[in-house]
């Protein structure tokens, strides 16, 4: 490539309206400049004082190929079953790569998003791959960070999503965002996912190819033993040392990819227990005191302070020694927001559960299940006993 | 004895004519005498294996090199005069994109790190380092190499050379 074939890049590039600018001064030789080597030669003869002479011996210098691939990403990012990307564009939701280009000159890239195979170890660190994304309709998409403000804006600053990027300038770094629709909690075992804490790996590829015109790059040498003598012709060595995480990846191949992952954010679950003494024989309603006779509701609250739903929660509790469970006693209140007064209201609220035909009460246990508790709701159930 | 400055253009023509016109001077110009000629040709290294899978080196033509390649500069002198040429002087600026890597074939007689301002054996000279404090000077460090030859007989050839990497 010559000078001014670089210029018309440089153009182009502001034309597009895509700033790169060097992070730092670029250590390689631009690809293309002519080393010019010249030796001189003082001397006398007979003492005098001769012309100086001159040798000069010429190269140019070649295009050495290199772009790396890392995930900007410092944990997973987390997400709810059957999510929607495009319903929900926050940035927190988004997967965040960094391209390098480390070649000695411009270079464009064709881009690629896929699923990692399930139990690929993840880059994070807290369980591997076990689901994928964006099959079916809700496919991959890659957005560029145009404006490289670390916010993900598609549709505006960010533009459209992309399947290449015609230039990024010599040693300079872009940022893409890779985003796709989650599935929703499903199937039989052990077809089940995604549920809570599951990770779906996420691979970007990246292939160098001539920038603009985006047609492949002819290399002529495939490892840093660089050596070719066609003249008149640009040449690009591989620098990639290190081949990148995607199947079938080479070092010096002129492609690396990085992973990131999504994890379902998991529900959290918080209990607690209370009573409340509804009556005693003594002074019935008013005051009642937890004496021999009395009557004590027991109430467990769950909670859900997650951002997914709880599936199948089962509230367990043994009925208190030194008292006797009063038959079909058992309420549920399946879901509601705000947390319970365990009083004499509490006692009816919600469903009445029937001892045997809901499996409420056996054997001195109450088991009640619910078949979701929602981010952000609450549950509980209730029964009575007598104070033996 | 008056050293001949170029002039360019017009200013140079001038200059030779005014030599001519003294007589009795020996100018350089005057093509006998003792004249030095320089070729100057850049190579790379390669590897390559013989049919008995004996692995040997040879020189190619440097056109294109990447950064990070070798390259190997050979410097020839030849005195095409009839006199011998003394004090001879090859001086060698590395260009900005080259780092010199070695000269062991033909050490040079000393080298410079500011530029051609001083010369001296590497071992002794030193830079200002990052941290602002004089450090001794690494190859990477050098500017400019020089070879000092005492004398070349007329007729008589010869070469230096030296290694450097593309930055």
């Amino acid at each position: 490539m010559n000078r001014t074939t670089f210029k018309l890049l440089a153009a182009a590039l502001l034309l597009a309206g895509v700033q790169q600018a060097f992070a730092q001064t670029p250590i390689h030789t631009e690809a293309g400049v002519k080393v010019g080597n010249t030796a001189k030669v003082d001397y006398k003869v007979d003492d005098i004082v001769q012309t100086q002479e001159s040798g000069t011996a010429d190269f140019v210098v070649d295009r050495l190929v290199n772009l790396k691939v890392t995930t900007t990403d410092t944990a997973e990012v987390a997400v709810v079953p059957d999510s929607n990307h495009t319903a929900d564009t926050s940035t927190s939701k988004a997967l965040r790569f960094a391209i390098q280009n480390l070649t000695n000159s411009a270079i464009g890239v064709t881009l690629a998003a896929a699923n990692a195979a399930t139990s690929t170890v993840s880059p994070f660190g807290h369980g591997d791959d076990i689901f994928n994304v964006g099959e079916g309709s809700g496919s991959f998409r890659i957005y560029l960070d145009a404006d490289d403000d670390g916010v993900f804006e598609p549709g505006a600053a960010d533009g459209a999503p992309i399947t290449s990027i015609a230039s990024i300038a010599r040693e300079s770094t872009v940022h893409v965002w890779v985003v796709a629709d989650i599935p929703a909690v499903g199937g039989t075992a052990p077809n089940v996912h995604p549920v809570n804490d599951d990770v779906a790996l996420v691979s970007l590829q990246a292939t160098a190819v001539e920038p603009t015109t985006m047609t492949a790059i002819t290399y002529k040498e495939s490892t840093d033993a660089n050596v070719d003598n066609a003249e008149n012709q640009f040449d690009s060595i591989k620098g990639d040392q290190t081949p990148g995480v995607v199947g079938g990846e080479s070092a010096y191949d002129g492609v690396d990819s990085a992973y990131s992952a999504y994890i379902i954010a998991s529900a959290h679950i918080g209990v607690t227990k209370k009573s409340f003494v509804l009556w005693d024989p003594v002074n019935q309603t008013t005051n009642p005191k937890a004496i021999p006779g009395a009557k004590v509701l027991y109430c467990i609250e769950v909670s859900n302070d997650g951002s997914v739903a709880a599936a199948d929660v089962t509230i367990t509790d043994d009925i208190p020694g030194g008292t006797t469970y009063i038959a079909n006693t058992v309420h549920v209140n399946e879901e509601y927001d705000t947390a319970m007064t365990c009083n004499t209201a509490a006692a009816t609220a919600g469903t009445a559960l029937d001892d045997v035909n809901d499996s409420a009460y056996s054997s001195g246990t109450v088991t009640t299940t619910v078949t979701s508790l929602a981010a952000d709701k609450k549950t509980s159930t209730v029964f009575q006993v007598t104070i033996n | 004895m008056r050293r001949i400055t170029k002039f360019r253009g017009f200013g140079w023509v001038l200059g030779a004519v005014v030599g001519v016109c003294v007589a009795g001077h020996a100018f350089a110009q005057a093509a006998a005498e003792g004249q030095l000629k320089l070729t100057n040709a850049v190579y790379q290294e390669v590897q390559v294996t013989g049919a008995d899978g004996k692995v040997t080196r040879k020189l190619v033509p440097a056109t294109r090199v990447a950064p990070g390649g070798e390259v190997i500069y050979e410097i020839e002198y030849a005195n095409g005069g009839k006199r011998v040429a003394t004090d001879v002087v090859i001086s060698n600026p590395l260009p900005n994109e080259l780092l010199f890597e070695d000269d062991s074939k033909t050490p040079a007689t000393d080298m410079s790190v500011d530029h051609g301002k001083t010369y001296g054996k590497l071992a002794q000279l030193t830079v200002t380092g990052a941290d602002g404090k004089p450090r001794p000077a690494r190859t990477s460090d050098v500017t400019d190499l020089r070879w000092v030859i005492p004398s070349i007989a007329a007729g008589a050839k010869g070469k230096v050379s030296f290694r450097a990497r593309v930055k």
